[in-house]
């Protein structure tokens, strides 16, 4: 009864842990997922949920208490959605290749110790993660360059993110310098050791940081709001938002024009919002099993030495 | 820049010398240059999107020494000198909200940073592959949550209608409203930071742990180092340059605690306790198109953010950190 | 004073109250304000010439609506108005863009013999993205500026001299008979469009209350509840009708409509001569008195106490029955009818208009435009005649064939059916090109009501009535003012303390007490400020 079988996935030299010390771990990791799954499953059920259920419930529901998917009709049927769930895949894809290649050069550029100009080339970089332009100047900067309307200025205005550049350059440096050293020694270019060693061995890191610009790429509604005129090439976020966002009223003689449901006032408004959320999340929930596996088993610097 | 101060150390020196020294200095300079030119290409791309799109606008921000008005621009706007800084640094109210800001980043330093690298770890330990994916991938999605929704539902569950409260009342007890207690709100507004970005936080550390060589903690184990020491000896050494990096870069940002989370809960629990600089800035800016106050806040964060880099970044290297600049 | 500081609460804040900068601090803020009087200006402003084409059964210059739609529609302007022009519009749009191009679009260019592309800007990011615009001078050839964004643009006087057409020459006088639609809006809505003493935009009429008090009268009758004719007897119903073991509070959102209630002036008013803000009233001390009481007996909703910016769930509260009192816009009745009609056919949501005092009504002024449409400068003369020509082509009212097309779009495309009251119903198609208000933000005309329930037109159009004729004295009435750049500085303060009061968070007496505080903090000097505009117009 006591005895503890031993798990097959063990490496032979780690001992077993006791039973309480699994007990507060499993029991650690079961309150973590439930706190993070309840209100998910409560986003769930609240934008599939009848307007009785959201009636009674005044709000989110908890307890199912009939279904509807008018919401995700209402959202999807809009005729727009779809067109902006490309732009919005467009943009993220291209974005984040343009980025993570030419962040992951820098990081390179700037990681190797000694080498000339990188203190005040990295100090430029790092001045960006503290002080940022405002939208006035950023907006007449994109005009004067002519790419409003452009797509290019929802990727071209954010393209290096500071954080995202020092945190890829201190995994590089990670890498041991011996490494790179009898490469060098071997008579390899900077350019080859970035491309053959560098790179393969940072597949977590370039993984993560991926998908950090991936992400702000997929939220991003801001520039879209401010450079594209046209509402045809809306990017996702942008159009969701207009769903989600209770506005301002608008007096008039007959009443003020809510925006909040204009066009959807059959709907109740709560379920669109929470269909809204959960359209936004099922891209970034599909892709990511496929980026966290690099994380999970990165190449081990060590086997590659040996 | 310390980085520039071997350039100018050139100009004090005596003429005759000078030239001699000028030239071994150009020499040196051309061979380190033969010799990184490649990691320097590799740099400029960068550079020039910084450059463009970043520094170009962020020149925006001498409007902090004017009176702006988008009217007359830049040229046309009259300076005023450091007046905008000295109408933020004068005002009672600023400093109330610098205070509620650098409390809240320090007690965040203490509870909400470290719980992505508590995760990272906790989760690295589980062994089946597939329960590992299952659990990371669920625990990030609350980072696409909206704050309004992270409100709304921390509201749902301890506001004074939500469920605990309601459950509590059903048997007989006092219900209560954690949501309304400026007392707790810092306590309520980290939760709310854990709950909604740990698990995306804890991404980072998951992928330094994957560097770490098994092979040592094969070796410890043989030497017969525990499960704990194992731990401290090897998995926090592997993680320590990316979390001082982190802590560096944190600490840079002290100003910032976020706007959205706290415009909306103002109301709630009052300005007095909400009240941070964002959103001190925004009533008083943005809010009737004063963009000169809202730069000149910007800058003032900006520069103290500095400042704490540099001094934080000192003390990483005294302690034998990488931090984020090598000693050179 | 805001229980909770919703963007919208906080939206009608900023229209309450004005202000300059105190003067004391190191850089003397810019924004002196700007008014302009309707007084000045009769001989600038178009001639009105009332549109007598149709006859709606309510016509009024605040409210206009028919009971059934009208068979035989009316040609209001003969001539196709455009001349193939291309133009660019600048408009905002709460809720999501119509697909384009669609054929609704077609019809309505093809109506008007021109292109008009439209440029359509987020309405709750519009303040964000207009600023820059303006800064880099790209507006459209119309620009459509809700009025509560121009109050937060510093310096717009200016900007509209440097970007807009001054219409005075096309406009001003007996030249407006050429416009017929546009002659048919009020003078007291046109003398809204002039800015530095010119005609600078076509407005948008449109006057009405805030806000209503809403009720929800099928639960009412179930418990047998009585309707309130005081503050008092609001109290005591309030007790009666809150069961927190029933998940049932009294209120949800109702700090602005006690306000009022109070007579609590909507900002200043006249007292022997003197320029008295709502916060120095006495009715202000009550009404704040009175929102302390409700907050401390928890008569209010627990999810309204918590609530602020963007997540008040009062809608929600309300029309789940579990908040039964509560405030919003006038809009927000027929919206809440045809959210619930589907889902809770007993759901009956009434106005009530009261006071604290159970004497005569009382309503708050509001201005006679809520919109306006700039041209852009430096068009050459044929293209501003063709626009203003399309401007007049979009005003004609309810019952016109030009209305119908712009509102409804095409037939058997975007439309189909009528209801039993002869209204088309909108397609699927419709709901999605036609039914959001693109072309409507052109359109500068009183908005029509529509029947949403049998006794709508008519309860709604009794309610309008009395307001008008209710509405407090307000010394500024015609007088487009345009805020000092500062005001949020000394009335952020104070609107939080108050707040901290109503909450509990601080006594009852340190009322007075803040607004010493914001008389010294910037209410003096916006009093200095306001009494000279006062002067200048010849009113004290």
């Amino acid at each position: 009864m006591t005895s503890i079988t031993r798990s097959r996935l063990r490496p032979a030299w780690d001992d077993e842990p006791s039973i309480a010390g699994k007990l507060t771990k499993a029991a650690g990791l079961v309150i973590m997922v439930l706190v993070v799954v309840f209100p998910i499953y409560v986003v769930v059920l609240t934008s599939i949920s009848s307007g009785k259920a959201i009636n009674e419930a005044g709000g989110l529901v908890m307890i199912p208490d009939g279904f509807s998917f008018q919401a995700y009709a209402e959202v999807l049927g809009g005729g727009v959605v779809i067109k902006a769930l490309l732009v919005s895949i467009g943009v993220t894809v291209v974005g984040t290749a343009i980025s993570l290649s030419v962040t992951a050069m820098a990081a390179y550029g700037l990681s190797r110790p000694g080498s000339f100009l990188h203190r005040p080339l990295l100090f430029t970089v790092l001045v960006t993660f503290l002080f940022g332009p405002g939208i006035i100047p950023s907006y007449l900067l994109v005009n004067s360059l002519g790419l409003i309307d452009s797509y290019w200025s929802l990727i071209l205005p954010g393209a290096i993110s500071a954080f995202n550049l020092v945190v890829l350059r201190s995994f590089f440096m990670g890498i041991p310098g011996e490494v790179i050293e009898s490469a060098k020694i071997e008579g390899a270019s900077d350019f080859l050791i970035f491309r053959k060693i560098v790179l393969p061995l940072s597949k977590a890191a370039l993984a993560v940081i991926g998908l950090f610009y991936a992400v702000s790429y997929w939220n991003a509604f801001f520039n879209a709001m401010l450079y594209l005129n046209d509402s045809a090439k809306w990017p996702l976020q942008l159009v969701l938002r207009t769903y989600v966002l209770d506005g301002a009223p608008m007096q008039t003689a007959s009443g003020t024009v809510d925006p909040s449901s204009l066009g959807l006032a059959a709907v109740p408004v709560t379920s669109v919002r929470m269909a809204v959320l959960v359209l936004a999340m099922i891209p970034v929930a599909a892709i990511y099993p496929f980026v966290q596996r690099h994380f999970i088993k990165g190449v081990v610097v060590g086997a590659v030495k040996g | 820049m310390a980085a520039s101060s071997g350039q100018a150390a050139a100009d004090t020196a005596v003429p005759t010398a000078a030239t001699t020294r000028r030239r071994r200095k150009a020499a040196v300079l051309r061979s380190r240059l033969r010799r990184d030119w490649q990691l320097l290409l590799l740099t400029l791309p960068s550079l020039a999107l910084l450059l463009v799109f970043h520094y170009v606008p962020t020149l925006g921000n001498v409007i902090a020494f004017q009176d702006y008005s988008t009217v007359d621009g830049i040229l046309g706007s009259p300076w005023v000198g450091f007046g905008n800084f000295l109408y933020l640094l004068g005002d009672p109210s600023f400093w109330h909200a610098a205070r509620n800001t650098l409390t809240i980043t320090a007690f965040q330093l203490v509870f909400y940073f470290p719980v992505p690298i508590a995760l990272a770890i906790l989760l690295n330990s589980v062994l089946r592959p597939r329960l590992r994916a299952l659990i990371q991938n669920v625990v990030y999605l609350p980072h696409f949550f909206s704050w309004v929704l992270v409100v709304t539902v921390f509201q749902d569950m301890l506001g004074g209608a939500g469920l605990i409260a309601q459950e509590l009342d059903k048997h007989g007890f006092e219900g209560f409203d954690l949501a309304t207690q400026p007392e707790t709100f810092i306590l309520l507004v980290t939760a709310q930071s854990v709950w909604k970005d740990a698990g995306w936080g804890m991404i980072i550390f998951l992928a330094a742990l994957s560097t770490i060589d098994p092979n040592l903690y094969e070796a410890a184990a043989v030497d017969g180092a525990s499960r704990w020491r194992r731990m401290w000896h090897i998995t926090l050494p592997g993680l320590r340059p990316v979390i001082i990096l982190l802590l560096i870069l944190r600490l840079g940002d002290a100003l910032n605690v976020g706007f959205e989370q706290f415009l909306i809960q103002r109301s709630a629990v009052g300005a007095d306790a909400a009240e941070v600089i964002d959103t001190y800035v925004y009533w008083l800016g943005l809010q009737t198109a004063d963009y000169s106050i809202g730069a000149a806040a910007s800058l003032f964060k900006g520069l103290i953010g500095l400042v704490l880099i540099l001094i934080s970044n000192k003390i990483a290297h005294r302690l034998g950190e990488q931090g984020i600049y090598q000693r050179s | 004073m805001a229980p909770n500081t919703t963007r919208r609460g906080f939206l009608t804040l900023a229209g309450l109250t004005l202000m300059s900068a105190a003067c004391s601090q190191p850089v003397a803020r810019k924004g002196t304000g700007k008014a302009e009087a309707v007084d000045k200006l009769a001989q600038l402003l178009p001639k009105h010439m009332p549109y007598k084409g149709v006859t709606p059964d309510v016509n009024t210059p605040i409210a206009i609506g028919f009971n059934t739609y009208p068979s035989d529609l009316v040609k209001a302007v003969p001539q196709t108005p455009g001349a193939g022009g291309s133009y660019t519009a600048i408009i905002p749009l709460w809720g999501p863009p119509p697909p384009s191009p669609n054929p609704y679009y077609d019809l309505v260019n093809k109506s008007l013999g021109a292109t008009v592309k439209l440029q359509i800007i987020d309405g709750n990011s519009f303040a964000d993205k207009i600023a820059p615009i303006l800064a880099a001078g790209n507006v459209g050839d119309l620009t459509a500026i809700p009025a509560f964004i121009l109050q937060k643009l510093g310096d717009f006087n200016r900007q509209a001299d440097k970007l807009f057409l001054d219409l005075g020459p096309y406009l001003s006088g007996d030249k407006s008979a050429q416009y017929p639609m546009l002659a048919a809006i009020s003078e007291e809505a046109w003398a809204f469009g002039v800015w530095n003493g010119k005609l600078m935009s076509v407005p948008h009429p449109g006057q009405g209350p805030a806000r209503m008090t809403y009720y929800r009268k099928d639960i009412f009758d179930t418990l047998g509840a009585k309707l309130w004719n005081n503050a008092d007897e609001l109290f005591e119903l309030g007790k009666q009708l809150t069961d927190k073991s029933k998940k049932r509070w009294a209120f949800a959102t109702v700090h602005q409509e006690i306000e009022r209630a109070f007579r609590v002036p909507s900002k200043w008013r006249l007292a022997n001569g003197k320029l008295e803000h709502k916060y120095e009233t006495k009715e202000y001390a009550d009404a704040v008195a009175f929102m302390r009481k409700l907050f401390d007996a928890e008569l209010v909703h627990p999810k309204v106490v918590a609530a602020g910016w963007a997540n008040d769930p009062s809608k929600e509260l309300f029309e789940g029955g579990q908040a039964l009192i509560f405030d919003d816009g006038t809009g927000a009745w027929h919206e809440a009818i045809s959210r619930q009609a589907a889902v809770n056919p007993d759901f009956n949501m009434q106005p009530h208009n009261w006071t604290a005092d159970g004497g005569k009504p009382y309503g708050w002024y509001s201005d006679p435009a809520w919109m306006f449409v700039f041209l852009k400068k430096d068009l050459p003369k044929e293209k501003v005649e063709e626009l203003l020509r399309i401007l007049n082509w979009l005003a004609a009212p309810i019952g016109t064939q030009e209305y119908h097309t712009w509102k409804y779009g095409v037939e058997g495309t975007d439309w189909k059916d009528k209801d039993a009251n002869g209204f088309p119903v909108y397609t699927k198609k419709g709901q999605q090109e036609a039914q959001p208000p693109t072309y409507f933000f052109l359109a500068n005309q009183v908005e029509p009501m529509a029947p949403y329930t049998p006794d709508y037109i008519k309860t709604y159009g009794d309610y309008l009535d009395v307001w008008y004729q209710s509405v407090e004295d307000y010394p500024f009435k015609g007088l487009r003012t345009q805020d000092p750049s500062r005001m949020a500085a000394a009335q952020q303060p104070l609107e939080d303390k108050v707040l901290d009061i109503v909450k509990g968070r601080r006594p009852l007496s340190d009322l007075s007490t803040v607004v010493q505080q914001w008389r010294d903090a910037g209410g003096e000097e916006a009093r200095t400020f306001y009494t000279k505009v006062l002067k200048d117009n010849g009113r004290i």
